[in-house]
């Protein structure tokens, strides 16, 4: 095993300045929630971002925190974050560290804050349907403590097993059935938030308040940049009465495009809907006659393990005149969830709807084998890694006149250096997320890197041309820090300013969602 | 006014009334589905501005839900507009904040707007609840299981005495209206009758269009003084929230 190392400019914590920090924090803390050991920082100086899992591969952990810290309640966030801020020493909050867009790693080193600790559900209130819960609480640890009572979140994002709510929060998460339940933002009813001062901040629901600022929209999706989310309430629904699962199979993208867009439009509000493009359907559905454990990736894998696709991935360009000529079919997943009452006649109308777009219905089957895998793909990237390639995901979104353009634009730009797949998935009446997936292969780190830059840059670049959004529900982070101005054009001003005043040390987790490492007046 | 058919979107300039709107989509097929606590002749900019809540958000949602995209001119003449896409995850949220934020981030001149297919059909009925705990469990349960009733009113007894003599043993009757495809619109009466028989309530069903017509219009203004009352007995924010918002307020 390669040792591992940092690399850069982070200075480990020496000195009478790293002594004072530490000594303070444990002024703070209990010993146990203070850690200046290697092996902390190690740990918490990456996330699952496809670069950083390059690196550690490389035997590398580029930006690690100079202390991780572990509080138990939102005073000693508060007390930390006001000492961070009179030191003017970063801080990073930090959750499952299961985000994908580098946006927990320590740029400049500080404090990485990890809010596990915090894991309780302080409130379950039955009757209003709402829950409270402090944002540490593991996602599936949250689901099956609601499950308990006979409730569901109705959140259900692939990193479920590792991601925790505050996490959710920090990155506008979307869950597996977000058709039905809305993404994370549609869910919160009232927030606590940690300024970066100090200052503790309750933030109820103004939704029936007019001329109210809803302050609530400032911190989710915020990243950590702008105060630390240290509780949030969220409505719950009762445990679904059935869920039903349909498999069809479209001639091609656009037919399925139509059938997925009327089902929403007509108000059929299935909790599950994805359109899976050519290349994704034979992948996905090469492993399903099989009994054992598995998912798309693991074909992919078998096939990249015996190297014959190599040399193919090393000429892009070949590979995608070779996948040009597969098979056009599309596989769509159709999942309702509910009463029993309503389910099977949504099901009915969401089957005429596909048969009039000439969908091939496959039964249940199709959509069973994706419910019982649908954590998995989360968990096989590594393997690739293992064997020198490098994968990553890109998740945009748009309205449905302009999803076709989106999908061709992005996977002709990424099909020039990389093998691309797709999914269309989080419908909604006006629109969808397009999900791509690359797979690369280059000699060396220096060479894989150098590609991987040049496939999200020229990914991004395709999808503002192209008017969509560069991200539904992975976040920003450091990875598309460089678009949030493209995407957000003049009011990232505004935006920039916020950060100012909210945190005028530029102390919370600096260097992500494109604010500035350092103030340009202090870049000396 | 141009409505984009494929994505079911409306972009229109703000100074235009919600009802003049929602009208033109009518004649073209589509509705808004939002109905302003202040009904006449609201402007799209007020609604926006001050995120007038909708009678119908328990289904549909509220203005800021409804509202997918707003462009906003600044004093030195940039407009900001958030990309249009049915969500995104690139940081805070520009459009949701500036709804309700009066106008302190700058005057909302066009915004485009979600749109529906005018329903097909449209169901109305009366449930009579022997107790008010049990009409609040009737509603309460569709909440629950997300089948909640777009509109709905308890009504006072002088208001129904004229259709159902049945009806005036009891003080106040549940008015109940819900609409779209036919056959959601059948499978959801099923259900909602069966669930009001079973929490005890009585089932009055209104199938003459004229008398559902002058219902609806009934129904709507009791639903209006319930949200009104809501909106008045909103807590006070507390005082950090209140010093925050002034803060973010002024940074323009």
């Amino acid at each position: 095993m390669k040792s591992i190392s940092h690399r850069g400019f982070l200075t480990p914590p020496q000195g009478e300045g790293g002594a004072v920090i530490e000594a303070r924090l444990k002024k703070i803390l209990r010993e146990d929630q203070v850690s200046p050991l290697w092996t902390d920082r190690l740990s918490y100086g990456r996330d699952c971002n496809s670069k950083a899992m390059l690196w550690v591969r490389s035997g590398e952990i580029r930006y690690p925190p100079q202390w991780v810290v572990w509080p138990e309640n939102t005073h000693e966030v508060s007390a930390i974050l006001s000492l961070a801020s009179h030191l003017r020493v970063p801080v990073i909050p930090f959750g499952g560290g299961s985000g994908v867009c580098g946006g927990t790693w320590a740029l400049k080193g500080g404090i990485c804050l990890d809010l596990k600790r915090m894991d309780a559900i302080l409130e379950m209130d039955t009757r209003k349907m709402q829950v409270r819960v402090q944002s540490g609480m593991n996602g599936e640890w949250f689901e099956r403590a609601l499950n308990r009572r006979g409730l569901t979140l109705g959140h259900f994002p692939s990193s479920i097993y590792a991601a925790t709510v505050g996490g959710y929060l920090a990155c506008r998460s979307a869950g597996q059935f977000s058709s039905l339940y809305g993404k994370i933002e549609d869910m919160v009813e009232g927030l606590e938030v940690v300024l970066a001062d100090g200052q503790i901040l309750r933030l109820g629901n103004v939704r029936e308040q007019p001329q109210t600022l809803d302050l609530k929209e400032i911190f989710i999706g915020s990243e950590g940049t702008l105060g630390v989310m240290t509780e949030g309430s969220f409505r719950v629904h009762p445990l679904p009465q059935m869920e039903a699962y349909r498999g069809f199979y479209f001639s091609n993208v656009g037919k399925g495009i139509q059938a997925a867009k009327e089902i929403m439009q007509r108000g059929l509000k299935p909790s599950v809907l994805r359109l899976y493009d050519p290349l994704d359907t034979l992948l996905t559905t090469s492993h399903e006659d099989k009994e054992e454990e598995g998912n798309w990736l693991d074909p992919l894998f078998s096939w990249f393990k015996e190297q014959s696709l190599k040399p193919l991935l090393r000429n892009p360009k070949l590979l995608k005149n070779l996948t040009d000529f597969l098979p056009a079919r599309c596989l769509m997943i159709l999942g309702f969830q509910g009463l029993k009452a309503l389910v099977p006649g949504k099901v009915s109308r969401a089957q005429e709807i596909c048969k009039k777009y000439r969908g091939k219905d496959l039964g249940e089957g199709p959509g069973l084998h994706w419910l019982k895998h649908r954590y998995s793909v989360s968990y096989k990237l590594s393997p690739l890694f293992d064997e020198g390639f490098f994968a990553d995901t890109l998740e945009v979104a748009t309205t449905w006149s302009n999803v076709l353009k989106l999908y061709r634009k992005v996977r002709e730009v990424i099909g020039k250096h990389a093998l691309v797949l797709a999914h269309f998935s989080h419908a909604y009446p006006e629109g969808c997320s397009i999900y791509f997936t690359f797979v690369g292969y280059r000699n060396n780190l220096h060479e894989s890197e150098k590609i991987y830059d040049v496939i999200w840059r020229d990914g991004l670049e395709a999808c503002v041309a192209a008017g969509g959004t560069i991200s539904h529900h992975h976040g920003v982070g450091i990875l598309k820090a460089e678009f949030m101005s493209r995407e957000w054009g003049e009011g990232f001003d505004w935006l920039y300013k916020l950060k100012r005043e909210l945190d005028p040390g530029n102390i919370l987790n600096p260097g992500k969602l494109g604010f500035p490492l350092v103030w340009e007046e202090e870049r000396t | 006014m141009e409505i984009d058919k494929t994505s079911l979107l409306v972009t229109v300039d703000s100074d235009q009334t919600i009802s003049e709107l929602e009208k033109e989509l009518n004649r073209q097929g589509f509705t808004l589905n939002y109905l302003p606590v202040p009904p006449s002749n609201i402007l799209l900019a007020d609604v926006l501005n001050e995120r007038q809540p909708n009678l119908y958000g328990e289904v549909f949602g509220g203005i800021e839900d409804l509202c997918v995209q707003v462009r906003l001119a600044q004093p030195d003449g940039s407009v900001w507009e958030n990309v249009l896409s049915p969500r995104s995850a690139t940081g805070p949220s520009l459009k949701k904040i500036a709804i309700g934020g009066g106008e302190s981030f700058g005057i909302i001149v066009q915004a485009t707007l979600k749109i529906f297919f005018q329903p097909e059909s449209k169901a109305m009925a009366l449930v009579r609840f022997p107790h008010k705990r049990q009409e609040e469990f009737f509603l309460r349960t569709l909440r629950k299981n997300q089948t909640p009733v777009p509109l709905w009113a308890s009504l006072p007894r002088e208001d129904v005495d004229p259709f159902f003599e049945s009806l005036k043993r009891s003080d106040r009757v549940l008015g109940i209206s819900w609409w779209g495809e036919t056959g959601e619109v059948q499978d959801q009466y099923r259900y909602l009758q069966a669930l009001a028989v079973q929490k005890g309530g009585e089932w009055y069903e209104l199938e003459e269009e004229k008398g559902q017509r002058e219902w609806l219009v009934d129904l709507q203004r009791y639903a209006l003084q319930r949200i009104q009352k809501l909106v008045e007995q909103n807590e006070e924010l507390s005082p950090g929230h209140r010093k925050l918002i002034r803060k973010v307020q002024s940074i323009l």
